[in-house]
């Protein structure tokens, strides 16, 4: 039994091996310009479905509440297809009620002040618009971007106090993992005892810390076991508070 | 005016639903990673937290129970409860194990979690419909 085990995590490993591979040779790709958001998208919701068990499926799309209020579109919506309905679907769109519980992702093909910002709203207005945020895990997954760290925590204070100004600002509503594959940097979000981001140099490609969140975020207890624990180094690269 | 919340163990929330005749227990998972020590080194564990609520209309407060731990220890392996014998089981994640015990209890259990604020709002609803 302890042999099929390890059989199976290791069939499991290498499966994950394959992904960073795919995400490796796009980030070769991805520097054409005109075509890399797209690319970025399609290559990630590839390696997302291809983990994901049959009940699940992933589009672009947007989450609209009992009032007919669209969120912003989000680049990918993993959602339950066989217990919820979506109010609209065709081959690039989803739309999708509130209370569906999805795990989303923004992708960045090169996160720049500006695309940061916009991921960090358009996670927001998802999340703002269940009544427990913590029934949408969203996350932004960008490619490129923020060779120095500290460029990042920059940013990310100058965001969250022009929403502390605006009186906008509700921990909640922040993405619970902003990763950057290239500079292998992951910033996870904690919200006990109280909300802070911290950022981490990764040990091993970004992706597993992504696909772990989104596996884990979709509570299929079959796959806990299954689950990577990606390893950080231990100094952290920012803590914002 | 703000319904409190109660935070209780789970046999507290059993016996006050029962006592306040209350019928419905409200049951959701929420996940979420989290870096931890271990060994010396920050490892990205998957986390699962569990929480049943109760909402007691008349005394106004909502009883909650919750429990939070690695997604990998939330599971169980079940027996199979059909006929004969077997050497297998499945995997059962925690919220089914919580789900089954309220319903042996005689509780209604439905997905979803009672806040301040869908209190309020249920309230507010039931007050319009039920004159």
């Amino acid at each position: 039994m302890a042999k099929s085990k390890t059989l199976f995590k290791v069939y499991w490993q290498m499966r994950m091996n394959s992904a960073e591979q795919r995400l490796a040779a796009a980030l070769e790709l991805i520097t054409h310009k005109p075509t890399r958001g797209t690319l970025a998208e399609d290559v990630l919701r590839e390696i997302i479905d291809a983990f994901l068990p049959g009940q699940w499926a992933s589009h672009s799309g947007f989450v609209v509440d009992a009032n007919q209020t669209p969120s912003d579109q989000l680049d990918i919506l993993v959602y339950d297809q066989l217990a919820s309905m979506p109010l609209y679907r065709d081959v690039n769109v989803i739309v999708l009620p509130t209370g569906t519980r999805p795990v989303a992702v923004e992708v960045k093909s090169v996160l720049k002040k500006k695309d940061l910002f916009d991921a960090l709203e358009n996670v927001a207005s998802v999340k703002s618009m269940e009544t427990t945020p913590q029934d949408v895990v969203a996350m932004v997954y960008a490619f490129r971007g923020f060779k120095k760290p500290l460029t990042l925590s920059t940013h990310l204070k100058a965001h969250i106090s022009g929403l502390k100004m605006k009186h906008r600002f509700d921990p909640e509503h922040m993405p619970d993992m902003i990763c950057v594959q290239e500079q292998n940097m992951v910033v996870v979000r904690d919200r006990t005892p109280a909300f802070k981001l911290t950022a981490y140099t990764s040990k091993v490609p970004v992706v597993q810390s992504l696909l772990t969140q989104v596996l884990n975020g979709l509570r299929v207890a079959n796959l806990y076991s299954l689950l990577p624990k990606p390893e950080y180094e231990t100094a952290a690269l920012f803590e914002i508070t | 005016m703000v319904i409190p919340v109660k935070d209780v163990t789970l046999r507290e929330l059993i016996e006050a639903s029962r006592s306040a005749s209350l019928r419905r227990i409200l049951l959701t998972d929420y996940s979420a990673v989290e870096p931890k020590k271990i060994n010396g080194a920050i490892v990205l564990v998957g986390m699962v937290t569990v929480v049943a609520t109760a909402f007691d209309r008349k005394n106004k407060v909502i009883y909650r129970w919750s429990e939070q731990g690695e997604s990998e220890r939330m599971v169980t392996i079940t027996a199979g409860t059909g006929r004969g014998r077997s050497t297998g089981g499945r995997l059962a994640a925690r919220k089914q194990e919580i789900f089954q015990v309220l319903r042996e209890e005689g509780f209604e259990v439905d997905e979803g979690e009672w806040t301040p604020e869908s209190a309020a709002a249920f309230v507010a609803s039931r007050r319009e419909i039920v004159r």
